[in-house]
């Protein structure tokens, strides 16, 4: 018996040794197709490293780096415009474009209506999205439908949007002649009320500023619904269960454990609606088009990416630039404002 | 308070479609749990113990049958208003509160005429941080504690509104192996010293066995057997029970009744004569949980006819198939022994030692067996055998197809 085994174990430790030799004869093989280990491998390893990076890396710098370094280049330039630039026109360095921009009268106006923008939207949208997103979460039938539905208008064209929210505030005919007074009006006169001029020749800044406020929150809504959602779908169960042993009740587990447990994705949604709604633009081109507002009202809802952009077609990129910065200036502040904000309220 | 199960049964809908049959976690139980005791589910995983506990607590409805806390009927009652203290598997603390925020927790939901006043809140979690040892950690994140810590946070909560009941889910799955060591003799403790009637789940039989004042092993939904850790070790009901309990496991051989002798192999290892009303009670031994009560139940069916001493099995020949199980404290080593079995290697414990054995007969391909240190040097016979005697209450012997408890004259 002593024996048997002993020829058993010089077995598997000759086909052990027999499986290794094959294995070292394939090492051999690779070894010599493989090109030698040089001393300057490292740096042969980085360099692969840079030219794979180098697209990006290219089209960050032609399009982001050097417009970057440039806008502040423009607007230190005194009085900088595309016209006398081409003409060999020399400018002075200074804060004169600044100064420009600031002491324009229309500007106030449009920092005005940008500033309410964001200040009306971005709390009502984000309190609407985590109502919606908590409702879709309690539901199991039909989730997925209505998670569709409420993502429909991501999909869709902004401007296509702006056509139909205006078309939906429109009054078409005037005087005697009133074709519609347009679908909400409508509604309104249903329940007895009189019909609003919201965006028609005459219509005031804050019937105007509704609609526009109206459009901004419904088309903020699906980004943030699918964040807050996904958020909402990550919190472990098992913390309403134990919130509902003891006895918590629904408005206060909401509160307490629902809305800290999902905090960064609220904080993240904050963040970036107030910068997108510092960046407001095509939501009022689409609905008053490129006069920025009611017909003989002019830029009475124009914001400060739309001062940006007159500028840049009257060729003054150097007041374009100068505005540009100024809306960086107060994005940075607001965000490090946000960022302070949910470093004290953002937990974990 | 006292608990009663009574034919509880939980079913969850099949997800299999075209073959829509229910599946059953938990199936008509009913145990009884003493007022002030603490109780352990055991079981291996998917025996419908999780379910038990969440039913207790009223996170999950029962699809028959009742629980009754006290007299009071409880099957239907919300969790809130059932007065239980549960402690996750994971613990389930709220991240974003601290100790004492967690602890207050469930004070702060107090209404009406219960509602505490601040500084009487402050006071009970101050007790009962105290009673679990955390006093210096009240301002601290989850996060910031340890395992252990969470877990003693966990029973804090749990504890804070003097529940009447209080449930433990795995409480010491997520810790390391000696911590789960202080922290078993932790929970017997506060248990102790509360007195609040406990019930603990688990799939760790060391555990259940430490610290319960009774046991209930399940398997498939189903209770097998109920009773103190000790009576149930010393007396399994069936084969499951026995192979579950026991570190190292039990050693467990195919074996034979014949001409009043158990043989294992060839070897007539000792001497056994069935019962006689073992026939009779072999029906009722799921029901009637606790063993002992078995002979009474025969007793009671005096119709026995004479035949019952030949058991059915296979009465022809005289041969009963059954499986044994022997205990790894139940050899004594005797070169003259009956029972024989090749040694192939020995184990030193310190106190004991361990006989790695191998028997032909064995269900597993190794037979341990434990004894003295001072037997260590034991050399095997000429067929590197080791022979032994068996300590008669320590060798259970099972039907072989129903896997029940066969029980012999003593």
């Amino acid at each position: 018996m002593a024996a048997d085994f002993k020829q058993k174990i010089s077995g598997l430790f000759k086909r052990g040794s027999q499986a290794d030799g094959d294995i070292m004869v394939a090492d051999r093989k690779a070894l010599r197709r493989a090109p030698k280990i040089k001393d300057n491998d490292l740096l042969s390893n980085q360099r692969h490293g840079w030219l794979y990076l180098a697209p990006a890396l290219f089209l960050l710098l032609v399009f982001s780096f050097y417009p970057l370094i440039n806008t502040f280049r423009l607007a230190l330039l005194n009085g900088y415009n595309a016209m006398g630039a081409v003409g060999g026109e020399k400018f002075s360095v200074g804060i004169e474009n600044f100064k420009v921009v600031v002491q324009n009268v229309d500007f106030k106006q449009y920092l005005k209506n940008t500033m309410l923008l964001c200040v009306i939207t971005v709390p009502i949208s984000t309190a609407l999205a985590l109502l919606i997103a908590v409702l879709l979460n309690s539901i199991k039938a039909l989730q997925k439908l209505f998670q569709t539905i409420f993502f429909l208008p991501y999909v869709t064209n902004s401007i296509a949007i702006g056509m139909v929210f205006n078309a939906m505030f429109n009054r078409v005919g005037t005087g005697d002649l009133i074709v519609t007074q347009g679908i909400i009006n409508n509604i309104i006169m249903l329940f007895g009320g009189d019909p609003v001029n919201w965006v028609n020749t005459g219509s005031t800044w804050g019937a105007n500023m509704f609609v526009v406020c109206a459009y901004i929150v419904w088309n903020a809504l699906p980004f943030k619904i699918m964040v807050l959602l996904g958020g909402l779908q990550n919190v472990n169960k098992q913390y309403y269960d134990a919130a509902q042993i003891d006895g918590t009740s629904k408005l206060r587990t909401f509160f307490r454990i629902t809305v800290p447990l999902i905090s960064p994705m609220l904080a993240y949604v904050i963040i970036t609606s107030f910068i997108g709604g510092f960046k407001e633009y095509s939501s009022v081109v689409g609905i008053f088009g490129e006069k920025m507002g009611p017909p003989a009202s002019d830029g009475q809802m124009n914001t400060i990416v739309g001062y940006v952009y007159s500028a840049v077609y009257k060729a003054n990129y150097g007041t374009a630039s100068a505005a540009s910065l100024i809306l960086f200036a107060i994005i940075l502040v607001v965000t490090a404002i946000n960022g302070y904000v949910s470093k004290k309220r953002v937990h974990y | 308070m006292k608990i009663v199960l009574e034919n509880l049964t939980k079913e969850f809908p099949s997800r299999n479609k075209k073959n829509p049959v229910p599946v059953v976690a938990v199936n008509h139980v009913n145990i009884e749990i003493p007022d002030g005791k603490l109780i352990g589910l055991l079981g291996p995983s998917g025996c419908g113990k999780s379910t038990t506990l969440y039913m207790l607590c009223g996170l999950q409805r029962p699809t028959e049958g009742k629980i009754y806390f006290g007299d009071k009927d409880v099957t239907t009652l919300e969790p809130q208003h059932r007065g239980v203290g549960l402690v996750f598997q994971n613990y389930a603390l709220y991240p974003h509160l601290t100790v004492k925020q967690n602890i207050l927790f469930p004070l702060q939901n107090f209404k009406g005429a219960a509602k505490l006043s601040k500084q009487e809140m402050l006071d009970r979690a101050e007790h009962v941080a105290s009673l679990v040892q955390i006093s210096e950690l009240m301002d601290r994140k989850p996060s910031e504690l340890s395992g252990g810590q969470q877990q003693r946070v966990a029973i804090a909560r749990a504890l804070v509104k003097q529940p009447r009941v209080l449930l433990l889910d795995e409480p010491l799955s997520n810790l390391d192996a000696r911590l789960r060591l202080q922290t078993r003799e932790e929970i017997r403790r506060i248990q102790r010293e509360t007195g609040v009637t406990t019930v603990f789940v688990t799939h760790d039989q060391e555990e259940a066995m430490s610290i319960s004042d009774m046991i209930v092993v399940m398997k498939l939904g189903v209770v097998q057997q109920i009773g103190a850790p000790q009576d149930v070790y010393d007396d399994p009901a069936n084969l499951f029970v026995a192979k579950f309990l026991g570190t190292p496991p039990i050693n467990v051989f195919d074996g034979e009744l014949r001409d009043g002798h158990l043989y294992i192999g060839d070897e007539a290892v000792m001497p056994a004569v069935v019962r006689e009303e073992e026939e009779q009670a072999s029906e009722d031994t799921l029901e009637s949980a606790d063993a002992s009560e078995q002979p009474e139940a025969a007793a009671e069916a005096p119709e026995q006819p004479q035949a019952a001493e030949q058991p059915e099995a296979a009465a022809e020949d005289g041969v009963r198939k059954v499986v044994v199980g022997i205990r790894p404290e139940g050899f004594i080593l005797n070169p003259q022994g009956k029972f024989g079995c090749t040694l192939r290697s020995v184990e030193i414990m310190g106190r004991d030692c361990s006989f790695v054995l191998t028997n032909e007969a064995s269900q597993k391909d190794i037979v341990r067996a434990i004894v003295d240190a001072a037997n260590r040097n034991m050399a095997p016979d000429e067929e590197g055998k080791i022979h032994f005697d068996l300590k008669p209450n320590k060798v259970f012997i099972f039907d072989a197809n129903t896997e029940k408890r066969i029980y012999i004259e003593e």
